[in-house]
């Protein structure tokens, strides 16, 4: 029922997106509204599970702690365990929810502006014009590193935008291409 | 003027290599300043030793960390002031200082982006200022020197205002293409890095600087009772109690038990007489903070004075300490002009620039400067006030009827205050629910009642949104397009858009331009979507105050046309 509802969902979005798109650039080259590897969903579970792991091994921390000093009480028990059950059940979630965020996660790198595009629940839809990046970054954990695929992100003066978990030769590229588009942007004032 | 107070001296060593020391006075400032910073901690330290040390004798050892940290808290003035020096070189104004960790800092005279001073009352009979030079971007660039001649701050005006007129001729005879140059990207870097900052007035065109505006007369003058109205109707006095009841919880740890009981019993029996006393005591309170808040703006506003001075506004403040803060106009990002609840019904309101570089440390003072460049003022005179400070941004009353604004919450009023309604109402359940469960007596049942009056805050809040919240995009004069900067002050800069709504209970209009907006954010949810309603946000590249134009909710219509005037703006 999920997945017929994710697949109307992205229908939907589709459409939602077509609406607000500005159709190809001249170009024709990284004007479309593209989606990311299929392996990012893999290297997000990854990293969910890592931080999942981590998690409870704090809670684990904690409970030795208050055990060690006599502090294992009603109260502590119950934040201690609500944290570890909220760790848990997010992990067990987290199959739909990666495929939720990848399903619904867009980006596009037009003529005059980089927009993205995430969510269904709550659908987001940012537009940076070129003339306002400052720098562009590119970052990469270990997870990402094995998989080998690396996070874009472009600075303004007041917040950043990322293109998440590229094929690393391909984020390389859009880094590139980001570049010259900022250069040869016109600063209408 | 004192020993050192003459232009010629001031002038003397500029462009040669003539290091120059701190006045001495500075290094008494310093100290001062020392002691103050730790006569809290020293004072805890010694009420710490009273109780560990009660019935023995403090050790030598004991004595011996204490005169090693005095003398170590005092020794560090001494070196600073010591090894301070500055220089006006040829180009640039150079500071160094440290003994073991030494500074060096370079400013060129045209990288400079303010020269704010600060002329206490015990330097003013030396004609001895506190000056602070400020490049683009974060407050670390900054060079602070504490105890210079007055002179020396036009000396620097001056150089600053010949390096920029070269700049602007240099720029004017070239036809290169600016990119970096350009102001949006001037004024937008947050450059650490003030020796390749580029000017902001590099893309300007060429103006010698006396057919900038200039006026003889300040622009603003408020009066006593200016301040005493702003200080009255400004809540800051209502956080200022509990300011001073952490001061008090702190008294009562170092005041004897007795005298804290006593104290606390005198209160006790005056309120036990009834609900009258107790609304006498609440009146006390609320006139003592009203005094402390009336006192404390008149110390800091007295004399309060804008002046408007080439591409300069200059603001000078202060009863004991005199202080002057020079913002150049264009690290103005936005001109935001708020209406609290308090002074709505007086038809005052306040106006506070927003800025492109962080406020803090030394340039804090500069930062309030801008936020309350007019700290309160009647509605009917804001506007013309306004026009004469700052004629390039031409700024618009919300009311204008040649440009109306456009409410983008009309009509959308049940998805402003819907979420309020339901958690405030989920809150108070929960909360009645589980006092009853887990606490008897009768006045905890009544506990429900918080999360209802926080909701009723929030709601009204949001409803006060959807009335306000709005935008309208000023029209550009044809030829505003040649320049980003207007090069005539009767004609406006280009791309500006007012934006209006509320903030809390505080209705707001604010003017920026598109060149100051970073991005566009718009969301929606699968139950909304389907009739065309969102949210948008834009961040601003604003270091104080608003920093996003926000609209809460409004119909795609609207979110589709900010959108394009921010991606698609119109070809020239």
């Amino acid at each position: 029922m999920y997945s017929a509802a994710v697949e109307t969902a992205r229908s939907d979005t589709v459409g939602h997106m077509n609406e607000l798109g500005e159709g190809s650039g001249t170009d024709g080259c990284d004007d479309n509204w593209r989606s990311l590897p299929g392996r990012t969903r893999t290297a997000w579970l990854v990293n969910e599970a890592i931080s999942c792991v981590i998690a409870l091994a704090v809670c684990g921390v904690v409970v030795a702690v208050c055990v060690a000093n006599g502090w294992w009480g009603f109260w502590q028990r119950l934040i201690v365990g609500l944290f570890a059950a909220y760790a848990v059940l997010d992990l067990a979630f987290q199959p739909l929810q990666t495929k939720y965020a990848y399903t619904f996660y867009r980006f596009r790198i037009g003529e005059r502006d980089l927009r993205t595009r995430r969510g269904w629940l709550l659908r987001k839809s940012t537009a940076v014009p070129y003339n306002r990046v400052q720098h562009v970054d590119t970052k990469q954990n270990p997870v990402l590193r094995h998989f080998n695929l690396t996070t874009v992100v472009v600075h303004t003066a007041a917040d950043e935008v990322e293109i998440e978990a590229l094929d690393t030769a391909e984020a390389e590229r859009v880094v590139a291409l980001i570049t010259e588009r900022v250069a040869s942007a016109k600063d209408n004032l | 003027m004192g020993a050192f107070g003459t232009p010629a001296e001031a002038r003397s060593g500029a462009h040669a290599d003539g290091w120059r020391m701190l006045h001495p006075l500075g290094l008494l400032v310093a100290l001062v300043q020392s002691i103050r910073a730790i006569i809290s901690t020293f004072i805890s330290l010694l009420v710490v030793f009273r109780l560990l040390m009660e019935g023995r004798s403090m050790s030598w050892g004991t004595w011996a960390l204490i005169v090693a940290a005095v003398a170590l808290t005092l020794a560090q003035p001494i070196i600073r002031w010591a090894s301070t020096r500055y220089r006006l070189g040829v180009d640039s104004l150079q500071f160094r200082s440290g003994l073991f960790f030494r500074k060096n800092r370079t400013i060129g005279y045209g990288s400079i982006h303010a020269i704010s001073s600060s002329s206490p009352v015990y330097m003013q009979p030396f004609g001895i200022v506190q000056l602070t030079v400020s490049a683009a971007g974060a407050t670390d660039t900054d060079i602070t020197l504490d105890a210079v001649p007055a002179a020396l701050q036009l000396e620097l005006e001056r150089l600053r205002a010949q390096a920029r007129t070269g700049e602007a001729i240099t720029a004017g005879t070239t036809s290169t293409a600016v990119t970096q140059g350009s102001p949006s990207i001037a004024a937008a870097v947050p450059s650490t890095s003030s020796l390749v900052t580029p000017s902001p007035s590099q893309s300007s065109p060429v103006l010698p600087s006396d057919a900038r505006p200039e006026s003889n007369a300040p622009v603003f003058r408020a009066s006593v009772r200016d301040i005493t109205l702003f200080a009255v109707t400004d809540l800051g006095f209502i956080a200022a109690a509990f300011v001073v009841f952490g001061f008090v919880q702190n008294l009562q740890d170092m005041l004897p038990r007795d005298w804290v009981r006593t104290a606390e019993r005198s209160v006790g029996d005056y309120v036990a007489r009834g609900v009258i006393s107790i609304v006498m005591l609440v009146l006390v309170c609320v006139i003592v903070l009203m005094v402390v808040s009336v006192v404390t703006s008149l110390l800091r506003f007295y004399g309060f004075e804008v002046w408007r001075r080439g591409d300069d506004l200059v603001v000078v403040r202060g009863l004991f300490t005199r202080r002057t803060t020079t913002i150049p106009v264009s690290r103005i990002q936005s001109i935001v002009v708020r209406q609290s609840l308090l002074r709505r019904p007086f038809h005052l309101c306040s106006v506070g620039l927003g800025l492109s570089s962080s406020v803090s440390g030394e340039s804090e003072e500069s930062g309030i400067s801008a936020a309350r460049i007019l700290p309160v003022i009647g509605t009917s005179r804001v506007y013309d006030v306004l026009a004469a400070m700052l004629p390039e941004w031409d700024p618009r009353e919300p009311g204008d009827a040649t440009e109306p604004i456009h409410r983008t919450g009309r009509g959308l009023l049940r998805y402003y205050v819907t979420t309020p309604i339901v958690v405030a109402l989920v809150a108070a359940a929960a909360v009645g629910t589980g006092v009853m469960v887990t606490i008897s007596g009768a006045p905890s049942r009544w506990l429900f009642i918080v999360p209802l009056a926080i909701g009723a805050y929030w709601t009204a809040c949001r409803a006060l949104k959807s009335r306000t919240e709005g935008y309208a995009i000023l029209p550009d004069r044809p030829d505003a397009f040649c320049s980003s900067d207007s090069s005539d002050s009767s004609e406006p800069l280009p791309h500006r858009i007012l934006v209006t709504g509320a903030k809390g209970l505080t209705t707001f209009a604010m003017t920026t331009r598109r060149s100051r907006v970073q991005s566009i954010t718009r969301s929606t949810t699968p139950w909304r979507e389907p009739r065309g309603i969102e949210k948008a946000e834009m961040p601003l590249f604003v270091m104080n105050g608003i920093s996003a134009l926000r609209f809460t909710f409004l119909h795609r219509s609207d979110a589709e046309t900010l959108d394009a005037w921010l991606t698609r703006p119109a070809a020239r």
